[in-house]
């Protein structure tokens, strides 16, 4: 069993995986639920499994501690998100304990102490999860106090940049009271409702075009600007770019324009070729990325051992405690992506690949599920800003673009990694929840209009009967 | 409501998605051999847990690396010709080299039959790697062992029309069987460099060897008239200060082209150098490799090629009959020597002819392959009747009279500050009309090309035809 393991992780990854595609095509989650209960039981058995090889390959009787104590809280995660919000998405619920079990099986093998650390943080995360779907039906009484979130999430990146501490040539982290947690993750969280509550205040949009006021876009663009301007500063360039990439993309929404699109775009490549002239470590990662082996005791030091991981581990993996992962720098962080390449083989990696990528998408269905512009704004944001940081990391972990040291989302060690994706997919599940209840409230208004009520369906054919439904905002097209 | 917006964004991030997927994909499949073979990945432990490393054969079936156990149960990698392949094979301990290294990955993979892989893996036994079959031959690479005598240098025996290396010697060797054990000692000994493969990593000044190249460029400019040049020779030619002589100072008298290629005459090549084009000399040499990758997945050194237009007249003289700053690799002239026979082709130099699993099932069979036209075919036939004629009447006539004819080209490539020594170089290929097999030979401060890189050529090539 020990010894074909890394096959069955394998089948049941890949197994889990397709499910999270074949969901977009049930009508509903009743449909569905049957193949949620079997998602379930692959990722506990991936995950027993997992504990398992590793039990007995080191003999360690704390593991099958750490194992039960997971189990349980996975699974009270699961059957209290079912009976507490019965509306969330039953995926994103899954695809969340999906991923913290194959990061609970890696860090285990990696590193004994950070895998509990893991375990107690995530604990936490699921206790934010839990609450905050309840809160965010009070967002009303927040929506428009939204430069708060910006001016607050400014001051907090000012703070980092006076007394932060530098970790690997950039200032990223900040400790308070003990706690050391990176600022910009949560200022993302802050800039996304912040950008939001901007680009729909209705206060601030022409009555008779629906179009944003330029001064409320010029301030807007300026608040942006100065996070981007200030994480340049702590030369963290991958936190920068994902700003830009986030305020782009909630621009567009906003905007509907495709011009934004274009022009963000080509700021974005102006700045980067900028970044490359002005800082030597862009320089670097730009060269490690080309040809990591040319500089392998330096620059492409790490791309190279995560490749040489990948590599070695090929399809099916060494097996756990079979290879070296350990040998890849910031295997914990930024590379746990090649560590699992490494062990569990490169298909379970590309099924990690594939289950985020049914995240984004999920994420992306409910924003187009959502009618208030404001809360469909808020989950695009976050719906770019897990799509896009999942694709910073996996992209330069593979070589696919430069790295830019940024973590991967529930799998990574990291407590304010693990913390702020929690609270982004439960933001996500909350807007989901509030949006149904909505259309609970008007139920008579659905029947009238014939509205099949149907969640999942991709295609634009009901488009046109919505459009009387939001002509006031539809501006800039 | 419209969503056109979101569908683009969904559209965007569902395009990097893929790609990101399919490039994942792409280099698990594709190039993670190449990765996982470099020196730098000490992952290579790792397989060798799961897998026993598989066994390296000969072209005749003899076994030229396998693993064994030794007298204390433990396992270890035996090589049961000892020094005799101890470069091409290489060893796979101690970062590895040779074939080792080149099929480390294939090696270190196991395609047993599905069920008894899983089987092993249920049971925690190893499972056994691929082999590999070479197209070595170990009667010409004793040849070629014996050839060199106790010269430092390279030997290389190439088939002519397939590319395939058939024997490659370097000399001083080490016994790949204890490399480990004395590998503080042979590592160190920077004297004599033991483990340098000379063949493919050792780089010489070419000398008259590269006379081949002056001559290709000379008929190239002089496409019509190339027949009707002349010189006399002097025995020594001066041009802005600097003066070229023939080799231990004979004159050579009045030559055509046809006899100055022949003679080795390096007057009369100077003269010839000093007419050319210095641009499309330097891409002459750049289409035959100079600088550049070779065809080959063994380790080499890049042979290395400097002249331009504003380099001065001194070494534009140099250049043209092989001394100054080039730097040739013994393989490199072989690929060269190999286009020449092959009417003008380049093949890739190959060793391994085909990869099983442990019981033999075919799993991929590795056919010669083109690699680069360097000439034209008429301009290699051209060059192969002046190749002829250098070993009927020239610098190689004692291979002249033979059972077998040989084309070829002699050099004896001055080096260090004291004159008159020199690495003889021979490089040649057998019955040029239909050819058979390339020999280079490199023998350092063996003199001349004819006093012993001849010799040992003919040795080599007596062998291949069975007369010694």
């Amino acid at each position: 069993m020990v010894g074909l393991s890394r096959y069955f992780i394998a089948v049941f990854v890949i197994f889990y995986t397709f499910h999270c595609f074949a969901v977009f095509s049930y009508k509903d989650d009743e449909e569905g639920g049957v193949f949620y209960i079997f998602q379930i039981v692959l990722m506990v058995m991936t995950h027993i499994l997992g504990f398992y090889v590793l039990y007995s390959r080191s003999g360690d009787g704390t593991l099958i501690l750490l194992c039960v104590l997971e189990e349980l809280l996975l699974f009270s995660m699961l059957v209290l998100y079912r009976l507490l919000y019965p509306y969330a998405s039953r995926l994103i619920t899954n695809n969340i304990c999906m991923l913290l079990a194959v990061s609970f099986v890696m860090l285990a093998r990696l590193s004994y102490t950070r895998a509990w650390k893991q375990f107690a943080i995530a604990a936490v995360g699921a206790a934010l999860a839990l609450l905050i779907p309840y809160f965010i039906q009070r967002i009303e009484l927040i929506r428009y106090y939204y430069w708060f979130a910006g001016i607050g999430g400014l001051v907090v990146l000012l703070v980092m940049m006076t007394i932060g501490t530098v970790t690997n040539g950039s200032k990223i982290s900040l400790t308070v009271l003990g706690v050391t947690f990176l600022p910009s993750e949560f200022v993302r969280v802050m800039f996304i409702f912040f950008t939001a509550g901007m680009l729909t205040d209705p206060r601030h949009r022409n009555k008779d075009t629906g179009r944003i006021e330029m001064p409320q876009l010029l301030s807007c663009a300026i608040i942006a600007a100065a996070h981007v301007g200030i994480l340049a500063m702590c030369k963290d360039l991958g936190s920068a770019l994902m700003f830009c990439v986030v305020f782009v993309f909630m621009l567009y929404t906003a905007t509907r324009a495709p011009v934004v699109l274009i022009g963000g775009f080509g700021g974005m490549a102006a700045a980067s070729v900028m970044g490359y002239k002005l800082f030597a470590h862009v320089r670097n990662r730009v060269s490690a990325w080309i040809d990591p082996f040319a500089d392998i005791e330096g620059a492409g030091y790490q791309v190279a051992q995560s490749l040489f991981a990948i590599g070695t581990g090929s399809w099916f993996g060494m097996g756990l405690m079979g290879g070296s992962p350990k040998a890849i720098p910031e295997v914990v962080k930024d590379f746990i992506f090649a560590a699992i390449s490494e062990e569990m083989g490169a298909l379970t990696a590309l099924c990690i690949i594939l289950i985020s990528l049914s995240n984004f998408l999920m994420f992306m269905n409910i924003s187009m599920a959502i009618k208030d512009l404001f809360l469909r704004l808020m989950a695009v944001g976050l719906a770019v800003n897990y799509g896009f940081q999942v694709i910073l990391t996996i992209g330069g972990v593979t070589k696919f673009i430069p790295l830019t040291g940024i973590t991967l989302p529930l799998v990574s060690y990291g407590g304010s990694s693990v913390l702020v994706t929690f609270i982004c997919f439960s933001l996500i599940q909350g807007l989901y929840v509030l949006e149904r209840s909505y259309e609970r409230d008007n139920e008579e208004y659905y029947e009238e209009t014939d509205y099949d009520n149907d969640r999942y369906d991709y295609g634009g054919e009901d488009e046109e009967e919505y459009d009387d439904y939001d002509d006031e905002y539809d501006g800039g097209d | 409501m419209r969503k056109n917006e979101l569908w683009t964004i969904v559209y965007i991030f569902l395009a990097v998605f893929l790609s990101m997927a399919g490039y994942f994909v792409y280099s698990v499949q594709f190039s993670a051999k190449s990765v996982v073979n470099d020196s730098h990945n000490t992952r290579k432990k790792d397989l060798e847990k799961q897998v026993i490393r598989g066994t390296i054969y000969a072209a005749d079936g003899s076994v030229l690396a396998q693993e064994a156990l030794a007298g204390d149960g433990s396992e270890v990698r035996n090589y049961p010709y000892g020094p005799l392949f101890a470069h091409v094979v290489g060893y796979s301990v101690m970062g590895s080299a040779g074939i080792e290294r080149a099929a480390d990955v294939d090696l270190l993979t196991s395609d047993a039959p599905v069920s008894e892989k899983l089987q092993k893996e249920m049971a925690g036994v190893r499972n056994t790697g691929d082999d590999i079959y070479t197209s070595l031959r170990p009667d010409l690479q004793e040849a070629c062992y014996r050839a060199m005598g106790s010269f430092n240098g390279a030997a290389v025996v190439m088939e002519a029309k397939t590319g395939r290396i058939l024997a490659m010697v370097s000399k001083p060797d080490f016994d790949p069987n204890t490399v480990s054990e004395n590998w503080a000692e042979i590592s160190s000994d920077s004297e004599n460099s033991p483990l340098v493969n000379r063949a493919a990593q050792g780089l010489y000044p070419p000398g008259s060897i590269f006379k081949i190249v002056t001559l290709h460029e000379y008929m190239r400019e002089h496409p019509s008239d190339y027949s009707a040049y002349t010189y006399d020779c002097t025995g020594k030619i001066t041009v802005d200060g600097s003066t070229i002589e023939c080799y231990h100072g004979s004159v050579h008298g009045h030559e055509d082209l046809l006899s100055s290629f022949a003679d080795s005459c390096n007057t009369s090549f100077t003269n010839i150098g000093l007419m050319l084009d210095i641009p499309k000399l330097s891409d002459t040499a750049d289409r035959m490799l100079f600088g550049r990758v070779l065809p080959t997945d063994l380790s080499y050194s890049r042979s290395k090629f400097s002249l331009s237009s504003v380099s001065d007249t001194k070494t534009v003289m140099q250049t043209s009959i092989g001394q100054g700053s080039t730097l040739v690799t013994p393989l490199h002239i072989a690929l060269i020597t190999q286009a020449v026979a092959n009417r003008g082709c380049m093949m890739r130099a190959q060793e391994i002819v085909k990869k099983t699993n442990y019981q033999g099932v075919l799993l991929k069979e590795y056919r010669p392959e083109e690699y680069k036209r360097i000439m034209s075919e008429q301009e290699a036939l051209v060059m192969t009747e002046y190749m002829k004629q250098v070993c009927k009447t020239g610098t190689g006539k004692k291979l002249a009279g033979l059972s077998y004819t040989v084309a070829g080209k002699t050099g004896s490539a001055e080096f260090g500050k004291v004159k008159g020594q020199s690495h003889s170089w021979f490089t040649g290929f057998s019955n040029p009309d239909d050819p058979d097999i390339v020999v280079t030979v490199i023998m350092e401060n063996g003199g001349s090309g004819s006093e012993s890189a001849v010799p040992a050529a003919r040795y080599i090539f007596d062998r291949y035809y069975g007369l010694n």
